[in-house]
């Protein structure tokens, strides 16, 4: 008599003749088979940094920050600034959106990292695991040249193989646009302390107040150093090329803040024009405001619309008080040694890359004693790039087997960019991503290769060809419709996991057989006895689950 | 989160794998999640309906607890004399469970119910509610919605009498406990039969269990159905102490139209619109008299004219 679940049966069953049903394999009774298949959820794939969300959302929902920590920084090595200063491109596209209120995606990464600035002791590095690690990029040193945000995710992540890095900033404040673009109500300045503290503690080298190509030449560098990252952002204001434009009291938007934030005299003004539509316009719009301007007038060309600004700061703005003038473009700068007034016309609605049409007998005076230019922004790179004879520029593709490392950059002299200096004006986050996706191109040209970390679900990276998960796939009415919840731990709660199976048991919760089993923490379908009748495919919230058709020989 | 609804559920399962259930069988997940509260301990009879092929034809057998299979119309009857016979022998504490199908309680055993719901014998009766005689091949009970229709009731004479209150019934009986559950919300129903567990006197659960098969809907949307049947409030959740305290389990957050539930079934698909409006006239009539008993707001508003 099989006895395998006998043991289970009742006192009362005494029956000798009782066989279990388990003998009866019902798998063969399947035509379609349930398969767990993840997706890209919409978060990650509208992140610039490609971020797991899920993954570290289902680690906050167990409670679990260390964990939440360890999958965050393969992705993310400072949640704590992006925390701050983000568009929330993820937030966006959430699909919870749909059903009532996108997750606080940013709220709950700022907490990770607060956490992680709480829970910080140095030298994590060289723990168990990491020493083996640690030794085998120990005997190579890489110079990185600018110290924002692609610079030090660049730096985070070669020493974190142990490579020996140096940081070099020209400014005398470490953080690049960090510290000297964004401005503090964005970004608090003891963030960026804290993790530029917790980099110099992990042994990152920072030389502030030493500009590469005047101070110290490139060609030096790359002969001292096995490799030079150029991370020098693209921080040069373009000019609009009008008449009176030389004039003092012009002044790039970049400059003006850079300025303001190295604590240099703040220029006295009572009538500020700003032309520009992008970040660093309406930023330095806000900075003057704050600075005591008593009118901000910020002129953009195209139409409210189309702006390039985040409506995040644009909301931010109008609130502290500047005027915005849209369809207007500046005709002249007028005033005699220095501004004193701006000659402005309106021009015709326009979309982005449209020829801008000017309006004729629309031109108009400002009284202006400021006037900011953010016209967009340049590299940096082209001065420096001079003294280099091969500039490799980065592509795209930089996962396993993707062509970079030795293959492209060759075994001397090399040189690399990333993060604004390579993009053009992007975000934080696309720059902290340039950082990641350099360093370990670099890490690959100088022979270190990293082991994948023990961490399930990480996946590096996006082809460029996935489509996220549609809403139609989810499930969420298993999820009551409310608003943001208080804390990160109950907010991840309220995350879908689009695409990730976050081991929710709804599968075996409603497998009427049951043919669902757990294993540490995952489940699994028990196909000896899985029928197949896609109970859990259809209830899946996540949407992960999938039938598919399995040829009989491998059932 | 998802907590909320799919609850507490105990891992230990009591039901074994290899039954006899057809594909996206309602009443195998009724009763996998009901025999983990009641456990190997409790005494189960059943008597004819989909159930007695489930739990295995002899020597098979799915359920880890005791099985008496009875006839027809005699499951109350059996559960409470074992009952008697078990206290007889001086066992208090074993529960004796009547699991059967709507046939075995809304047409069939009628009687022994409610004989036994009047003397308050000490059982749990447990009626999976699959809406006709499935296992004999979708023959119409008193359970059939209105407009449905079966191998007895075949189109264009779908059912012209709408579906028997069964709980009306029991409630007119003032027993202990009496209450609705649904497979879609594993956690209410569970909270249900721990409470039933604990109730000494007759209990009695109507539990939803939409059959695919005879139903004709694509056997992966059981539980979709069985959630669908709750928030177009076709079927309320909903317990009575006594007959008289009333408490609504789940309030839908929204007003659905019972369309949303009626599509997709083919027993429904000689369905015509003044049926329809009927049968929505009926689901608001019966859920504001169910939220004035239970001294609720009804919150969802009538439908517009």
């Amino acid at each position: 008599m099989p006895s395998s679940d006998e043991s289970g049966f009742s006192r009362h069953g005494q029956l000798q003749e009782v066989i279990p049903t388990t003998v009866n394999k019902t798998g063969l009774w399947r035509f379609l088979t349930p398969v767990f298949q993840e997706k890209v959820s919409p978060c990650r794939l509208s992140c610039p940094l490609e971020n797991g969300i899920p993954l570290w959302m289902n680690m906050i929902r167990q409670d679990d920050w260390q964990g939440a920590w360890r999958v965050m920084q393969e992705y993310n090595p400072f949640p704590a600034i992006t925390g701050y200063v983000c568009y929330r491109f993820c937030e966006e596209k959430c699909h919870r959106g749909l059903w009532d209120e996108p997750v606080a995606v940013r709220e709950i990464e700022k907490a990770i990292g607060l956490w992680r600035h709480d829970n910080y002791r140095a030298g994590e590095n060289g723990k168990s695991g990491g020493r083996d690690r640690m030794q085998r990029g120990k005997m190579k040193k890489v110079a990185i040249v600018g110290s924002g945000p692609a610079g030090l995710s660049c730096a985070y992540y070669l020493r974190k193989q142990g490579v020996t890095v140096t940081v070099f900033e020209k400014l005398s404040l470490a953080g690049g646009l960090l510290a000297t673009g964004i401005p503090e109500y964005r970004l608090p300045r003891h963030i960026l302390k804290k993790e530029l503290e917790i980099l110099e503690a992990e042994g990152v080298t920072f030389e502030v107040g030493r500009e590469v190509g005047r101070e110290i030449d490139l060609a030096k560098l790359q002969d001292d150093f096995d490799a030079v990252l150029l991370a020098v952002g693209a921080q040069k204001s373009r000019r609009l090329q009008i008449r009176g434009e030389e004039l003092p009291g012009v002044i790039g938007a970049l400059e003006f803040l850079r300025d303001l934030h190295l604590g240099l005299p703040p220029r006295e003004a009572d009538h500020v024009v700003v032309v520009g539509g992008g970040n660093a316009a309406v930023d330095a719009a806000c900075m003057a405001r704050l600075q005591g301007a008593r009118v901000v007038n910020l002129l953009y060309r195209r139409s409210r619309e189309e702006i390039p600004a985040h409506s995040e700061e644009i909301k931010a703005a109008a609130e502290a008080g500047v005027k915005f003038t849209f369809q207007t473009v500046l005709q002249e700068v007028c005033g005699g040694g220095c501004v004193q007034k701006v000659r402005a016309r309106r021009v015709a609605s326009s979309r982005r890359g449209e020829q801008l049409q000017v309006l004729p007998g629309t031109s108009y005076e400002l009284p202006c004693d400021l006037l900011i230019i953010a016209a967009g922004q340049e590299s940096g790179l082209p001065e420096l790039a001079s003294s280099l004879q091969v500039l490799p520029v980065m592509e795209e593709g930089y996962g396993e087997g993707s062509a970079g490392g030795k293959e492209r950059l060759g075994d001397e002299n090399i040189v690399l960019m990333a993060g604004d200096a390579l993009t053009g004006p992007a975000s934080v986050a696309s720059a902290i991503f340039s950082g990641r996706k350099a360093a370990l191109m670099l890490l690959r040209a100088l022979d270190i290769y990293p082991e994948p970390e023990d961490i399930p679900g990480i996946v590096f990276p996006l082809q460029g060809e996935e489509e996220a998960i549609p809403y139609e796939h989810l499930n969420p009415v298993l999820y009551p419709r409310l608003g943001r919840l208080a804390t990160a731990l109950e907010e991840a709660g309220r995350c879908f996991s689009c695409g990730t199976c976050n081991s929710c048991g709804v599968c075996w919760v409603f497998c009427p057989e049951p043919a669902i089993g757990e294993n540490n923490g995952k489940f699994e379908i028990l196909l000896d006895y899985c029928k197949g009748c896609g109970i859990c495919v259809t209830e899946c919230p996540a949407g992960v689950l999938a039938m598919e058709e399995v040829p009989w020989h491998e059932k | 989160m998802i907590h909320t609804l799919v609850g507490d559920i105990p891992r230990q399962e009591f039901m074994l794998s290899g039954h006899n259930g057809c594909q996206g069988c309602g009443p195998a997940l009724a009763v996998r999640h009901l025999i983990k509260i009641s456990g190997p301990e409790a005494i189960i009879v059943i008597p004819a309906s989909c159930w007695s092929i489930i739990s295995g034809v002899e020597p098979f057998h799915s359920l880890k607890t005791v099985v008496l299979h009875c006839p027809f119309p005699s499951a109350a009857a059996t559960g409470a004399g074992i009952k008697t016979g078990l206290e007889a022998v001086g066992d208090m504490r074993t529960q004796v469970i009547v699991l059967a199908g709507d046939g075995a309680t809304f047409d069939i055993g009628l009687q022994g119910l409610s004989g036994v719901a009047e003397r308050n014998e000490d059982i749990i009766y447990v009626c999976y509610d699959n809406e006709a005689y499935m296992n004999t091949g979708t023959q119409r009970s008193s359970a059939s919605p209105y407009g449905s229709l079966s191998t007895t009731t075949p189109a264009p004479a779908a059912k012209s009498s709408p579906k028997k209150d069964i709980m009306k019934i029991v409630e007119a009986h003032e027993v202990p406990y009496a209450a609705t559950a649904n497979i879609a919300y594993p956690g209410d129903l569970l909270a249900k039969m721990r409470r039933a567990m604990q109730v000494k006197g007759f209990r009695f659960l109507h539990i939803f269990t939409p059959c695919m098969q005879g139903w004709g809907s694509p056997i992966e949307h059981t539980v979709k159905l069985a959630r669908l049947a709750v928030l177009t409030r076709l079927f309320p959740l909903y317990e009575v102490e006594n007959g008289e305290h009333y408490r609504l389990s789940y309030i839908p957050e929204e007003y659905l139209p019972v369309q949303a539930y009626l599509e997709g079934q083919k027993r429904f698909s000689s369905l015509q619109e003044a049926e329809l409006a009927q049968m929505q006239k009926r689901i608001d009539r019966a859920w504001r008299a169910l939220c004035q008993k239970a001294g609720v707001d009804p919150v969802i508003p009538p439908p517009k004219a």
